[in-house]
């Protein structure tokens, strides 16, 4: 059964897809170079959803353009590649420093794919500060807090899948949840 | 032919609580098997299009 060692970290002994091994080894690479934290359906699908996905949504800490270039090209070392463009410049620029998301897969491949973008409010940043570890056969993932998932999900998504991503979360780990929190980031994200 | 979308709304809420109490009971391999079946098979089966079509069925850009 999964499993919560401590708040902050859940132990995940299930078979793993070729999702979570291409999310496994896009995170190998990212965080020798920063933080991050998954959010949004990938999360649902970590813990045994019945659906597919083609692209895993993840935040990082906003970061200097210097700092992009070693991470983008340590990417591309790695066999990954960005749907958006092959100039890193043009993805800091364009894209990121404007909170605009790019996405990365393995070279040649467009599903599935990362889509990656800077943390770029309060909300953002809090969801990376307190993101909570899964531990999984072949590594480790960081998602974004079940409370803020299901809570952004209901408040701000709201569509029928993302309702019943919610759903999945709320029942497969009742018992487990602060409903309070939940309740407080809801009104926080109606504002 | 009328669609009755509530009905299909709450039937699928339905079967979404059934398979989250399912796997909640399960040993994880007994249904992290059938999900890993269920994922490979999509993936496989998707089709690779360039970057350039993706980007423009997703309606974002692409930039040399």
């Amino acid at each position: 059964m999964l499993k919560f060692i401590n708040k902050k970290t859940i132990r995940l002994g299930k078979e793993l897809n070729n999702l979570d091994i291409f999310v496994l080894d896009f995170v190998a690479v990212l965080e020798r170079h920063t933080d991050y934290a998954i959010v949004s359906g990938y999360t649902a699908l970590l813990f045994g959803r019945s659906r597919a996905t083609e692209d895993v949504d993840m935040l990082v800490p906003e970061m200097d353009e210097k700092h992009f270039k070693n991470l983008f090209n340590d990417l591309e070392d790695s066999g990954f590649w960005c749907l958006n463009s092959d100039n890193a410049n043009v993805l800091y620029n364009d894209y990121l420093k404007q909170k605009t998301a790019i996405r990365l897969a393995r070279k040649n491949k467009v599903i599935p794919n990362i889509e990656l973008k800077f943390a770029k409010n309060d909300f953002d940043c809090n969801t990376i500060r307190e993101r909570i570890k899964v531990i999984t056969r072949k590594g480790d993932i960081f998602i974004g807090p079940l409370e803020e998932e299901i809570a952004f999900k209901e408040i701000v998504l709201g569509s029928e899948k993302d309702m019943e991503d919610a759903g999945f979360l709320r029942n497969l780990f009742k018992g487990s949840l602060d409903k309070k929190r939940i309740e407080g980031f809801k009104k926080l994200l109606s504002k | 032919m009328i669609f009755d979308k509530e009905k299909n709304q709450k039937e699928r809420m339905w079967f979404v609580d059934y398979w989250a109490e399912f796997v909640r009971t399960s040993p994880e391999e007994v249904w992290s098997g059938q999900q890993k079946e269920f994922i490979n098979a999509v993936l496989k089966n998707a089709r690779q299009s360039t970057r350039q079509e993706y980007l423009k069925l997703k309606g974002e850009k692409f930039s040399i």
